[in-house]
């Protein structure tokens, strides 16, 4: 019984008293070195941490804005919900995107979400570490071009 | 000791170790404060200042209040590049060239020299009671001769309506359809252009180029982006290719 409290207490403890800001600043100074930002309004409760409003740089350029990111990180099972993207290209905007990682699935991340021009789902794969997403029931013509096909649909992949 | 206080206390030590736990790994490892890009918007203004739109605008043209002595020998003003002029009676203003743009209002000082008058084509100065001089033509002059000497003379501007450009930022695949552009070592090469396409129209070549524009380097996909981000608030589109070896420009006037 006593162990089982020192555990117990001791994972409660690492999620609410983790400095959940600090560590999406450090995110944020790492990302800085791929030429990334995040500009957002960074605040944490007990167990989640909230970005809201934030705009997505890449070289300089605001290639995203988000209007709220939530990240619950339980340790074991960890999630990233974002909701309304706009993505600064052909009026694309993503309505939903949620990411999740379980322990039961220690080297997988999967993608899901809903959008305007096409249904997504896919995996990250941190063991190859490649990604590859599907965009199903793709409406958007544009988008086409830049993607590959196979007998599911059109997809994305990239590795990292 | 009841066992449940005994707990308590338990629960209660292992909360300070995570606490003390996470201030060791907060102090020594992680960043405190945000990190964020300041951005702002790019003002190219001074690109676009079309003369005679704004004389035009203008129904009643103010006349200049500075009286300039007549028997005063206006000389030139060296070392400064004219780049636009803005008239507008006692609102006007020019843009000079000395190593940075400068903006300069009438009546204002620069080096000691007060900007007096603002003309169609030239700037008038004072300093020490003689007045002073920079025109357009200054700025041509001082054009490198290494790269004027492969230049073809500037071409007679062609005209893009502001409702096509609209029209073809809303939908890029028309633009992907018309024109395929690659981007390799040697810079933005034009690799397919649609016969009588608007980009056949206006001159552009498979084969050619893209090196600047409106005098910006394309080096990068971010300069790319940031052109065809900006490029409805341009009211003239200069750009600069290389075509069989030859530095080109093309003008173009939005209307």
């Amino acid at each position: 019984m006593k162990f089982l409290t020192i555990i117990l207490s001791f994972f409660i403890g690492l999620i609410i008293f983790m400095p959940k800001e600090n560590l999406f600043f450090t995110l944020q100074k790492e990302l800085k070195k791929e030429n990334i930002f995040i500009n957002t309004k960074a605040s944490s409760n007990l167990i989640d941490l909230k970005l809201d409003n934030s705009k997505i740089f890449v070289n300089k350029i605001n290639i995203a804005n988000i209007e709220s990111i939530k990240i619950t990180p339980l340790l074991f099972f960890n999630k990233i919900d974002l909701k309304n993207i706009k993505i600064d290209f052909n009026h694309l905007n993503v309505d939903n995107l949620n990411l999740t990682y379980s322990i039961l699935t220690p080297f997988n991340v999967d993608i899901k979400g809903s959008s305007n021009f096409a249904t997504i789902k896919g995996f990250i794969d941190l063991k190859n570490r490649n990604m590859k997403i599907y965009l199903l029931n793709l409406t958007n013509k544009t988008i086409k071009s830049f993607l590959k096909k196979d007998k599911k649909g059109y997809f994305y992949a990239q590795k990292f | 000791m009841h066992k449940s206080f005994k707990l308590f206390l338990i629960s209660i030590t292992t909360f300070s170790f995570v606490i003390f736990l996470w201030g060791i790994i907060n102090f020594l490892f992680l960043q405190k404060l945000p990190i964020s890009y300041n951005y702002f918007e790019k003002n190219e203004n001074f690109y676009n200042i079309r003369l005679d739109k704004i004389f035009i605008s203008h129904s009643k043209p103010k006349q200049n209040k500075q009286i300039i002595k007549p028997k005063i020998k206006i000389e030139t003003l060296q070392g400064v590049k004219l780049k636009a002029i803005f008239e507008n009676g006692d609102n006007s203003f020019i843009i000079i060239e000395d190593k940075k743009d400068i903006f300069l209002n009438l009546n204002q000082k620069y080096k000691g020299y007060k900007l007096i008058k603002v003309t169609k084509n030239s700037a008038i100065f004072e300093k020490n009671n003689k007045q002073y001089e920079i025109k357009f033509s200054q700025t041509k002059l001082n054009i490198p001769t290494s790269t004027s000497s492969t230049k073809k003379p500037i071409e007679v501007p062609t005209e893009i309506s502001k409702t096509t450009i609209k029209q073809y930022i809303s939908n890029p695949s028309k633009i992907w359809k018309n024109i395929s552009i690659i981007h390799n070592t040697k810079g933005y090469k034009i690799i397919y252009v649609k016969k009588g396409s608007i980009f056949d129209k206006l001159g552009l070549k498979k084969g050619d180029y893209i090196i600047e524009v409106n005098n910006k380097k394309l080096n990068t996909d971010s300069d790319a982006w940031q052109i065809y981000k900006n490029i409805n608030k341009f009211d003239e589109i200069n750009i600069k290719i290389k075509r069989n070896n030859q530095i080109k420009e093309l003008n173009y006037e939005i209307y």
